[in-house]
Formats: structure tokens, sequence, C-alpha cells
């Protein structure tokens, strides 16, 4: 079970910095003038303080407790 | 040191990939921003979702020990709202006319692997023409500019654009100012 969620956990965050290269790399590769460059540092910011978000709130489940209720 | 650094954030010369030598940029536009930003704020708004089911459901999650669960997923539905908010921007942005001394080159982002250049020489452009319709555009001022061309392709249209009609001025300049003089 434990194993199940940590590669689901993998997949999801693969998933999302793939998705994120992608625009990243759009943005500077393929945008002109300023615009794209701010959007891009305001995204990769973002995503990091939001990636940490939810690992600090990945860290506080209780995941026995809730394998309890669960079963 | 740190200035030059945040100073691709202020200033550009609005090179593109496919620029020849010595061209330069005379206007850079995009589509009006409210389009995006309705789609941004929508997206954006889903944030409140979460917050108020929890404050619904706070008493049966705390009974039942599932509130460390929730601010997680709380945390991945505002993360993939980011991706997607940004998404829609990277689109919009990417979205984009450009006037230059010598043509229009129009770039056209549908999605994330489809995407779209052409460009018209501005000594093919015959004719321009603006049209606002409709009441956000008539007070936002955007709207529609159509380029009757020489070629093939009879229009080259910029879609919801910010002040058309000082594109048009801008287009009608350039084109001017390429146009050789002929010489009787």
């Amino acid at each position: 079970m434990l194993i199940a969620i940590i590669a689901g956990l993998a997949f999801l965050a693969l998933t999302y910095w793939a998705f994120a290269y992608v625009l990243l790399y759009h943005l500077t590769r393929f945008g002109v003038g300023t615009l794209p460059k701010r959007i891009a540092a305001i995204f990769l910011l973002g995503s990091f303080i939001l990636i940490s978000v939810l690992m600090i709130a990945l860290a506080n489940i209780n995941l026995p407790s809730i394998l309890a209720t669960l079963t | 040191m740190i200035e030059k650094l945040f100073a691709i954030f202020k200033e550009s010369t609005n090179s593109f990939e496919g620029q020849e030598v010595g061209e330069k940029v005379i206007l850079l536009t995009r589509r009006f921003p409210l389009t995006a930003s309705i789609r941004v704020s929508l997206i954006l708004g889903s944030f409140l979702a979460p917050v108020i089911a929890g404050g619904i459901f706070y008493n049966i999650l705390s009974l039942n020990n599932l509130l460390g669960l929730f601010w997680f997923a709380i945390s991945l539905w505002v993360l993939v709202s980011w991706i997607l908010a940004f998404y829609v921007l990277t689109m919009y942005t990417l979205d984009m006319w450009i006037l230059t001394d010598r043509r229009i080159v129009d770039s056209t982002q549908q999605g994330l692997f489809n995407r779209t250049i052409s460009e018209l020489h501005l000594s093919r452009v015959q004719d321009t023409s603006v049209h606002i319709q409709g009441f956000l555009p008539a007070i936002f001022r955007y709207g529609d500019l159509t380029i009757q061309t020489a070629g093939a392709e009879e229009h080259f249209k910029f879609h919801e654009i910010s002040h058309p009609e000082m594109v048009k001025d801008a287009i009608m300049k350039a084109t001017s100012a390429h146009t050789p003089t002929s010489h009787p």
C-alpha cells in the first residue's frame, strides 16, 4: 500500500514537472518581449512555493490513522 | 550584477526566431488581455472551492482525523489550478503579431505542440481596416484589424488587439516607409 502511494506521488511529481518544463520551454524559447519572461519567473517561483507547501502537507498526513479509518 | 539579472524582465529588443539581420521590430502586439484574464480568474477562483468544502465538512474531517489528508488535497488542487492558469497565460503570450520594418509576422499558438507562423511582406499590404464591435470592445478599445493583401491569401487578420487604430497607423506608416518611391 505504502509503495503504491509513493509511486503515485512520484508519478504526480514527474507529470507536474514535465508539464512545467514544457511551459517554461515554450515561454523562454518562443516568447517575444519581457512578458513571457515575467510569466515564466512567476510560474517557476510559485511552483517551488506550492510544491513546498504540498510536501509539508504530505509530511503532516497521519497515514496509519487514515488507513485505519478507511479499512 | 542583480540589476543586469533583472533587466531581462524590464527591457527587451523584442527579437524573435527567424528575424533577419538588420530587421527592426516596430511593434509587438497581442490579444486584448481581457479574454485571458477571465479564464485565469475562473481557474484561480476555483481555489475557493476546497476552502468552502473544508468549511462545510470541517467537523466530519476533524472527527475522522482526516484534516491532514484534506490539507494535502487542497495543496494538490491549488497546484493543478496554478499550472492550468499558466497554461492559459502561455497560450495568450505566444499568440502575437509582430510588425517589423520589412514584414508582419503572425504567430499563433493553438495548444503546446501546435504553432503556426505566417508572414506578410509590407510590399504586399494593400489596405487595412479596423472592426470594433460590441459593448466591451467599444469601451476598452479593442477589436480586429484586417489587412487586404496582394497575395493568394486575401486577408491577414489581427484578432482582438488593443487599440487597433494605432496598430493600423503603424502598419500604414511602415508600409509607406518601406515602399520605394517611384521616379518618373
